[in-house]
C-alpha cells in the first residue's frame, strides 16, 4: 500500500519510546484527548461507552517505567487498546450495547483482556456496539451508534462498531472485537481498517456477553496486519472457560508478517457468490484479482456446493442460539430491547430443533466444500461485504429498522467464515464512487492464521491506497 | 443466490409502527409462527429444509458441535 497515508502503528510507538522521543504517558494522553474531542464533535463519533483517563494514565506510567528500565514486555507494551463492551474488564460494567445490562462493575478481566494487560497494553476504554451483537449495521437505538470516520452520516458496520471507528479515527492502533456473522470484518470493511476472525477456538471467548455459542469468535481490528498478528500472538491459547480453546493445537507465534511471493499464491474464488453484490464492490474485487494475476498469482474460479445456503444456515444458527442466550433476560427486560432485536429474537425462539439440526447438517456440507477447495488452494477470496456503508436515517437512530436487503449484503461473504470456523481476514481496498471504503477478504485453512496474514500482506500491496479519514489524528504528533 | 436481495428484493424496510406491529405479532402465541414463516421465506431459510440428505451418498450426520478442528486436521498445527 502507498506510503502517502497510513495510521500510526504499534511499531511506530515502540520506535518513539525506544528513542525517548515520547513516552507511553504522552501517547495515552494524546489518545484520550483525541477520543474525547471526537465524542464532543457534532455528530459525535460515539466510539466509546467508557473512557477512563485515571486508570489509563496509571497503566501508561507503569509502561513508561518498564521502557525506562529497558524491560518492556512485548509488541503492545505502552500501546493504547480499546475493548468492545461485550467483554469483561475489571472495574467496569459490561453492557453489551443494551440499556439494561452493566449495572455493576465486573470483578475480573476476561482472559483476553488479562493477557493484553499482562503484555503491557494500555486499556483506555470500552467501545460501543450493536445491541447484544445481533446485527451487522452497528446501529443501536438503545445505546450509542458509532459514526464512520470516513463519512460521519454513514454506518460503521457492526457489531464491533466502536472498535472499528476507534481504529479508523486513529484513537488506538488496535481494538478487540467479536464476530458471529462478520462482526469484526464488517466494521473493518466499512471503516477502512484491517480485521481478522481467527480459527474457531484460537482465542478464548470466555468472560463476556457473547451471543452465539457455535458461531462466536474473538479477534482484533487494527491499523495494519502486524497489529492483528501481534494481537493473536498475545491472546491465543487455551483457557478453561472455553472448551474450543482447550481442543485447539498449541499456537506457534506468527511474529513478523511477511508478504507471500505473488508467484506462490494459489487463490480460489466463487463467481456465483458475487451475485447481488454492489457494482463497485464487484469491480474492486476483480481489479484486485487482475492485479494479482499480472504479478504471477494463480487465481481460479471454483464452485462451492450449497453456497446459496451459507447465509440461511448462518441466520438460522445465530437467531436460534441468540434467542437461547437471551431467553432469561427476555422475561425480565423484554421492553428494554430495541424493536429490531426483539423481532429477531422472537423469530429465533420459534426455530424448532428439527430446523436447527437440519441447518447444522447443511453447515457440515458447506464446511466440507470449503475444506475440499482448500486442499488445492492456499486461500478462498471474496469481497468482505456485498455493499459499502449505508447512510444513517433518523428512524435508525430512534426506533431502529430491519432492512433485510442490507442485512443480506453485509454478511454476504462473512458468514462462511463463521459457519466453517475457518480464519478470515479483511483488508481495505480503496474507495467506491461515493468515497466509502471497499474491502477484500482472505479465508484460509484451519489454524493457518500466519499463512492467511502472509497472503493478505501480498494482496495489500496491490489494493488501492486508502486516503486519510475525515476524522483522524495521528498518535504521534510528528505523523500529523 | 436465488434473489439479489441487496439490490432490491421488494422486501420492505421495517421501521416505525410497522416494526412495532411486527414485534407484537412475532411475540404473540398464535401469530408468532406466521411471522416466523414469513421471515423464513423472505430470507430463504425455508430452502434449508429442502435439502434431502437421503439423496446424498455421503451425507454427514447432524451435529450440534461447533466447527472445532483437532490439532491433527489441516493448517499449521
Amino acid at each position: 500500500m502507498s506510503a502517502s497515508f497510513r495510521r500510526t502503528l504499534a511499531a511506530d510507538l515502540h520506535k518513539a519510546y525506544a528513542s525517548g522521543e515520547v513516552s507511553p504517558v504522552d501517547v495515552t494522553r494524546r489518545a484520550l484527548d483525541w477520543a474525547t474531542r471526537c465524542e464532543r464533535e457534532e455528530p459525535s463519533l460515539d466510539a466509546f461507552v467508557i473512557l477512563d483517563e485515571d486508570r489509563a494514565i496509571e497503566q501508561a506510567m507503569a509502561s513508561q517505567e518498564r521502557w525506562q528500565a529497558g524491560k518492556q514486555l512485548g509488541p503492545f507494551d505502552g500501546v493504547p487498546v480499546a475493548i468492545k463492551d461485550e467483554f469483561h474488564v475489571a472495574g467496569y460494567p459490561t453492557a453489551a450495547g443494551t440499556a439494561f445490562l452493566g449495572t455493576r462493575a465486573q470483578p475480573f478481566d476476561c482472559p483476553i483482556v488479562a493477557r493484553l494487560r499482562e503484555a503491557g497494553a494500555i486499556i483506555i476504554g470500552k467501545t460501543s456496539m450493536h445491541e447484544i451483537g445481533l446485527g451487522g449495521s452497528g446501529v443501536n437505538p438503545k445505546g450509542l451508534t458509532a459514526r464512520n470516520p470516513y463519512a460521519s452520516e454513514y454506518m460503521t458496520g457492526g457489531s464491533s462498531s466502536g472498535s472499528g471507528a476507534a481504529v479508523s479515527a486513529g484513537v488506538v492502533p488496535v481494538a478487540l472485537g467479536s464476530d458471529a456473522g462478520g462482526s469484526i470484518r464488517i466494521p473493518a470493511s466499512f471503516c477502512g481498517v484491517y480485521g481478522i476472525k481467527p480459527t474457531y477456538g484460537r482465542i478464548p471467548t470466555a468472560g463476556g456477553e457473547l451471543l452465539s455459542k457455535t458461531l462466536d469468535h474473538t479477534g482484533p481490528l487494527g491499523a495494519s496486519l502486524q497489529e492483528l498478528a501481534d494481537f493473536i500472538d498475545i491472546t491465543a491459547g487455551a483457557d478453561e472457560g472455553d472448551e474450543a480453546s482447550m481442543l485447539a493445537p498449541a499456537h506457534e507465534a506468527i511474529g513478523e508478517v511477511v508478504a507471500k511471493p505473488f508467484e506462490e499464491l494459489r487463490l480460489a474464488w466463487c463467481p456465483e457468490m458475487l451475485s447481488g453484490a454492489q457494482d463497485d464492490v464487484i469491480a474492486s474485487f476483480h481489479n484486485t484479482l487482475d492485479a494479482l494475476r499480472e504479478r504471477g498469482a494463480k487465481i481460479q474460479a471454483v464452485s462451492i456446493p450449497y453456497h446459496d445456503l451459507i447465509q440461511p444456515v448462518g441466520y438460522m444458527t445465530i437467531a436460534s442460539e441468540g434467542a437461547a442466550s437471551q431467553q432469561q433476560r427476555l422475561r425480565r427486560f423484554r421492553d428494554k430491547y430495541s424493536p429490531p432485536t426483539r423481532l429477531l429474537l422472537a423469530v429465533g425462539a420459534r426455530v424448532t430443533v428439527c430446523e436447527y439440526m437440519q441447518a447444522q447438517r447443511v453447515r457440515s456440507l458447506i464446511k466440507r466444500g470449503f475444506l475440499e477447495v482448500l486442499e488445492s488452494f492456499d486461500a478462498f477470496v471474496s469481497p468482505t461485504t456485498g455493499c459499502v456503508a449505508k447512510r444513517l436515517t433518523e428512524a435508525d437512530l430512534t426506533i431502529g429498522a430491519v432492512d433485510s436487503d442490507f442485512n443480506a449484503a453485509v454478511s454476504q461473504f462473512t458468514f462462511a467464515g463463521n459457519i466453517t470456523g475457518l480464519p478470515a481476514v479483511s483488508i481495505p481496498a480503496g474507495l467506491d464512487r461515493n468515497r466509502l471504503p471497499l474491502s477484500f477478504q482472505i479465508m484460509g485453512r484451519p489454524w493457518a492464521e500466519a499463512e492467511v496474514l502472509s497472503i493478505a500482506a501480498a494482496v495489500d500491496q496491490v489494493t488501492p491506497e486508502m486516503p486519510e479519514p475525515i476524522h483522524y489524528q495521528a498518535l504521534l504528533a510528528q505523523d500529523a | 443466490m436465488s434473489k439479489k436481495r441487496n439490490q432490491g428484493s421488494g422486501v420492505p424496510v421495517l421501521t416505525g409502527q410497522a416494526l412495532v406491529a411486527a414485534v407484537n405479532a412475532a411475540e404473540a402465541p398464535l401469530l408468532g409462527d406466521g411471522v416466523k414463516q414469513l421471515f423464513f421465506k423472505q430470507l430463504g431459510l425455508d430452502r434449508l429444509m429442502e435439502v434431502d440428505f437421503d439423496l446424498l451418498d455421503d451425507a454427514p450426520d447432524a451435529s450440534i458441535m461447533a466447527p472445532v478442528y483437532p490439532a491433527t486436521e489441516g493448517g499449521e498445527a
